[in-house]
C-alpha cells in the first residue's frame, strides 16, 4: 500500500511540472488567442476587449497561479473558444477516444496473442516468416494511411461502413460499433504488429528456460507447457508494452480521429492548440498525463499479480 | 398550389433564382429598388422544367470543413459559422449571386439627399423561431448590441459609421450615419448584421434564435449541425427541405469518401486536387463558379530589395501565372493583375500588364543592381495547402532568374503574429476573400491601415481611398476603384497571381444550389429530386 501511495504523490509531483511546462511552452509559442478568436480584421479596441474579458491581461504567473488554485479544486478552467468548462469539453469527448482506444487495444491483442504464438511455436517456418514481414509492414505504414485506405476498400467501395461520423452507444450499440470499426482497425495495426514481434521473441526466449526443459521431461503435454507455463512468462512484458502503448494509442488517436471526423479527444486537442486556447491546452495535458500516470501504474500492479517474484510492497 | 409557391418565392430573391435557373441576367437596378415582381421572374423560369417543379421534403447532409465558433452573429469572424447561419438568420438586405443587393427583411430602402440618413421600410409578418413578431424595434436592437463595445464584435469597425438607429414606427428604421459612406448599404448584407431577438441574445451561441428559413435542432460540437425546416418563414412554401444537417469532416480525403458513398449530399468548396477525378465520377455533378477571391504573393515593399521598383517588376515579370494556374491549382483558376477578382462588378483586366518575360525580368534585376540575383525567404501558411503550392511553383520560377528563394512554412496562428502583425517577412504566399464593396477589400493597402502588411506607401492610392469611400455617383465610383487596381498593378505592390474557382460538388439528385459573392450555404432555394 506504501509504495502505492508513494507512486500517487509522483504523480502530483509529475502532474504539476507538466501543466508548468505545458504553460510555458504555449505562451513562448508566438500566436494570440484573442486575434485567432476575432480574426486578422479585428479593430485593436475588439481585440484588446477581448483579451482583458478572457483575463489574458494579467502578469503570467498569475495566470497560471490562478489556474493552479482552480485545478486543485477540481477547476480546470473555462475554453477560450468554446466558452465552456474545460471539464465539461473534455468529459464530451472522452467516451469516443475511451471507446476507440479500448477497441483498439482489445483488437491488438486479439489479433497479435494468437499471431505471435504461431510464430513462436513454428520458429523458422514460412508462416513465421510472412507474419514477421506482415508485422514489419505494420510497424512501417502510419495509421493515418491506413485509415484512408480503409475507408477507400471498405467504406467507398465495400459499402460496409460508414467513411467517418460517431453513433454514440446510447443511440445505437450496432451504429457505434460500425462507425468506430475501421478506426480502431487502422489504430490498432501498429499496435498489432509491436506485439506479435514481443509476443513472440519472449515465448522463444521463454521455451528456451529450464524449467520449460523440466516441464517438457515431466511428460507434461506440449499444449499445457506452452499456455501454462511458457505463456505466462511471455505475459509480463506483453502487458508492459500494452500499457507503454496505449499513450501512443492516445497520440495516434489524434490523426485517426481527424481521418474519420470523430468527436473526440484528439480533435479537440488539435483544435486547442491551432487556437492557442490555453485553458483547454493545460486541461487536456494534465489529463492525458494523469492517465499515462495511472495506467502505468496498473501496469506495475498487474505485474505482481503476474509474477510473483514482484511484489509492491517493497 | 406549387406554382404560387414558386412566384413567391421569386417575389422573394426573383433576380437571382431568374439568373441561376435560365442564365438570363437582369439589368442591375441603378438604384436600389425591392424584388423584381413576380411577373418579372416568371417568364425566365419557363424554358426548365425541373426548376418548375421543386419538391418538397428531403434530408440534406452538407459536409463542411470546420465546426462553427459559436452560432451567435454578433461574436465571431469564423467563416464556418456564417456558412451555417445564413439559414438562421436574416438581415436587412441580402445578396444575389452577382452581388446586386436585394431586398430580405427590408422591403425598400432610400438615402437621404445629402447620404446622411438611410431609410428601411421593414417587410409585415415576419416572425422568429420563437414565434414572436418581428419589429423594427428588434432592427434597432440588433445593431446597438452589434456596436456596443460590451458585446465585443469583431465586426463592429465595419459599422462604426452609424450614429445611431431609431424606429420611427413598427416598421420603419431609420440609420443616421456620421459621414456618408458608400459601402454602407452592402456591410448591412453580411451574417453578421443579422436581427436577432433581444429576449434570446444570451443564449445565441448555442440556441440561435432567427426569422430565418431553417430552426436549430441539435449542435453536437466536432460533429454536425442539425436544421428543420421553419414553418413560420415569411416566404410560403419555402424552403423545401424538411431537414438540413452540417456534417463536419476536417480531412478532405474523408470528405470525398462519404460524397462518393451518399452518406453526404454536397461538399461546398472542392479542394483543386480533386476536381479532375470528380469530373470523371459519372454518379456526381458539379457546379464550378468564379470564386470572389484573389490568391497572390505578398510582397513587403519596406524591405530591401523590394523597396525598389525594378525588383518587384522583375518578380511580376518572372512569374508565369498561367503555370501556377495549372501547375499549383490543377487549371482550376484565372490568372488576374491586381487585388481584385474577376467576378465583381470593379474588376479591370489587368492580367496583361506584366506577360511572362524572365529575359525582361533579368534586365530590370541589372539595372536595380543585382544582375546575379540575390537570395529571399518565403513564408508558407499551414496547413492551407493550396497557399504553399502557389509559393513552391513561384519560387522554382523566380530561381530561373537568379532570385533563390528559401521555402519557410510556418503554422497559422504564428504567422498571424508574425507575418500579419509584425510585418517580419520578405514574400508570403496568401490570400484574400472577396467582399460585396471594393472599398474593404482595397482598403489594407492605404498606407497608415493596421492592415497594410505589405508596407504599401502611395499617396496618390491613399487619396482615391478616401474619395471613393464617399462617392455616390457609380460610375465614378468604378472609375476610382479601377484607377486603384492600375496603380497596385504599376507600382507591383504584390504578385498578383489567380482568382480560383468554387467546385461545389453534389449528388445527382441535388436541384438549385446557388454560389454567391460572400461565403454562405443558402439552402433556401435547395431540393431534392427524389425527395428522400
Amino acid at each position: 500500500m506504501g509504495y502505492i501511495l508513494r507512486r500517487l504523490c509522483g504523480l502530483a509531483v509529475t502532474l504539476f511540472l507538466v501543466s508548468l511546462i505545458t504553460f510555458a511552452v504555449v505562451h513562448i509559442l508566438p500566436g494570440d488567442p484573442a486575434m485567432l478568436i476575432l480574426g486578422h480584421e479585428a479593430s485593436p479596441e475588439a481585440l484588446a476587449g477581448l483579451r482583458a474579458s478572457l483575463g489574458l491581461d494579467r502578469p503570467l504567473p498569475v495566470q497560471y497561479l490562478e489556474w493552479l488554485g482552480g485545478a486543485l479544486h477540481g477547476d480546470l478552467g473555462q475554453s477560450l473558444r468554446h466558452r465552456l468548462p474545460v471539464s465539461q469539453l473534455i468529459a464530451e469527448r472522452l467516451p469516443v477516444t475511451a471507446s476507440l482506444a479500448g477497441l483498439a487495444t482489445l483488437l491488438a491483442l486479439a489479433l497479435a496473442l494468437p499471431l505471435g504464438i504461431v510464430a513462436a511455436v513454428k520458429e523458422g517456418t514460412a508462416l513465421d516468416l510472412l507474419v514477421l514481414v506482415a508485422s514489419q509492414a505494420g510497424l512501417a505504414l502510419p495509421a493515418f494511411w491506413i485509415g484512408i485506405l480503409l475507408i477507400l476498400a471498405l467504406a467507398v467501395w465495400g459499402r460496409m461502413f460508414p467513411t467517418g461520423g460517431y453513433v454514440p452507444w446510447s443511440q445505437s450499440v450496432a451504429g457505434a460499433l460500425r462507425s468506430l470499426a475501421l478506426p480502431a482497425v487502422a489504430l490498432s495495426l501498429p499496435m498489432v504488429a509491436v506485439l506479435v514481434r514481443l509476443v513472440r521473441s519472449a515465448l522463444l526466449e521463454e521455451l528456451g528456460r529450464d524449467h520449460i526443459r523440466t516441464a517438457r521431461a515431466k511428460g507434461v503435454p506440449e499444449r499445457l507447457v506452452l499456455v501454462r507455463h511458457a505463456l505466462r512468462g511471455a505475459l509480463i512484458p506483453t502487458v508492459t508494452m500494452v500499457g507503454l502503448q496505449l499513450g501512443f494509442l492516445l497520440g495516434g488517436s489524434i490523426v485517426i480521429e481527424q481521418v474519420f471526423a470523430l468527436p473526440g479527444l484528439g480533435r479537440l486537442v488539435l483544435s486547442a492548440i491551432a487556437n492557442r486556447d490555453v485553458p483547454l491546452i493545460q486541461g487536456l495535458v494534465v489529463f492525458i498525463a494523469t492517465l499515462a500516470v495511472l495506467i502505468n501504474l496498473g501496469v506495475d500492479v498487474l505485474y505482481a499479480v503476474l509474477d510473483p517474484r514482484v511484489s509492491i510492497s517493497k | 398550389m406549387l406554382r404560387s409557391r414558386f412566384a413567391l418565392l421569386l417575389a422573394l430573391c426573383a433576380t437571382l433564382v431568374a439568373t441561376w435557373v435560365a442564365g438570363c441576367r437582369p439589368a442591375p437596378a441603378a438604384t436600389p429598388q425591392p424584388a423584381a415582381a413576380p411577373a418579372t421572374g416568371a417568364p425566365a423560369a419557363t424554358p426548365s422544367p425541373s426548376a418548375l417543379t421543386p419538391q418538397r421534403g428531403g434530408t440534406l447532409t452538407v459536409a463542411v470543413a470546420a465546426d462553427p465558433d459559436g452560432l451567435d452573429p454578433h461574436k465571431t469572424v469564423a467563416a464556418a459559422t456564417f456558412q451555417i447561419t445564413r439559414n438562421i438568420y436574416d438581415t436587412l438586405v441580402q445578396t444575389d449571386e452577382k452581388g446586386r443587393l436585394v431586398p430580405d427583411l427590408a422591403l425598400r430602402w432610400a438615402p437621404s439627399a445629402d447620404g446622411l440618413q438611410w431609410t428601411f421600410t421593414l417587410r409585415e409578418g415576419v416572425h422568429f423561431h420563437n414565434g414572436r413578431l418581428m419589429t423594427a424595434d428588434d432592427v434597432v436592437y440588433s445593431f446597438q448590441r452589434l456596436l456596443s463595445p460590451a458585446t465585443a464584435s469583431p465586426r463592429a469597425k465595419d459599422f462604426a459609421v452609424i450614429d445611431s438607429v431609431s424606429a420611427p414606427d413598427a416598421k420603419t428604421v431609420v440609420f443616421t450615419l456620421k459621414r456618408p459612406s458608400a459601402a454602407f448599404l452592402s456591410n448591412l448584407a453580411y451574417g453578421w448584421a443579422a436581427i436577432v431577438p433581444k429576449e434570446a441574445a444570451d443564449t445565441l451561441r448555442d440556441h440561435p434564435i432567427g426569422t430565418g428559413p431553417f430552426k436549430l435542432v441539435e449542435w453536437v460540437k466536432d460533429s454536425h449541425v442539425a436544421l428543420e425546416r421553419f414553418d413560420g418563414y415569411f416566404v410560403p412554401g419555402v424552403p423545401y427541405l424538411d431537414k438540413v444537417t452540417f456534417q463536419v469532416i476536417t480531412d478532405p480525403a474523408a470528405r470525398l469518401a462519404a460524397l462518393r458513398t451518399g452518406e453526404v449530399d454536397v461538399i461546398p468548396e472542392l479542394p483543386a486536387q480533386d476536381v479532375a477525378a470528380v469530373r470523371q465520377d459519372p454518379g456526381l455533378k458539379m457546379v464550378e463558379v468564379p470564386f470572389n477571391g484573389i490568391q497572390y504573393i505578398a510582397v513587403n515593399n519596406k524591405m530591401p530589395p523590394f523597396d525598389n521598383l525594378k525588383v518587384r517588376q522583375a518578380l511580376n515579370y518572372a512569374v508565369d501565372k498561367q503555370a501556377v494556374v495549372d501547375v499549383a491549382q490543377f487549371g482550376i483558376g484565372v490568372p488576374i493583375g491586381s487585388h481584385m477578382p474577376p467576378v465583381t462588378d470593379y474588376y479591370v483586366d489587368l492580367s496583361k500588364r506584366y506577360p511572362y518575360d524572365p529575359a525582361k525580368a533579368k534586365q530590370l534585376l541589372a539595372e536595380a543592381g543585382y544582375p546575379d540575383g540575390f537570395e529571399t525567404t518565403m513564408i508558407l501558411p499551414q496547413p492551407y495547402d493550396y497557399h504553399i503550392r502557389n509559393g513552391q511553383v513561384v519560387a522554382e520560377q523566380l530561381a530561373k532568374v537568379g532570385i533563390k528563394v528559401k521555402l519557410e512554412t510556418m503554422e497559422w496562428g504564428t504567422w498571424l503574429q508574425q507575418v500579419y502583425n509584425g510585418r517580419q517577412f520578405a514574400l508570403t504566399a496568401i490570400g484574400a476573400t472577396g467582399r460585396l464593396d471594393p472599398e474593404p477589400f482595397l482598403s489594407p493597402y492605404v498606407s497608415t491601415s493596421a492592415e497594410n502588411m505589405r508596407n504599401y506607401a502611395n499617396k496618390t492610392f491613399d487619396e482615391l481611398a478616401a474619395q471613393g469611400s464617399v462617392e455616390a455617383d457609380p460610375a465614378k465610383r468604378h472609375a476610382i476603384y479601377a484607377q486603384m487596381q492600375t496603380l497596385l498593378a504599376d507600382d507591383a505592390a504584390a504578385i498578383f497571381l489567380l482568382a480560383p474557382l468554387s467546385s461545389v460538388t453534389m449528388q445527382k439528385d441535388v436541384q438549385g444550389w446557388v454560389v454567391y459573392p460572400i461565403d454562405i450555404y443558402d439552402l433556401r432555394t435547395v431540393w431534392k429530386a427524389n425527395g428522400r
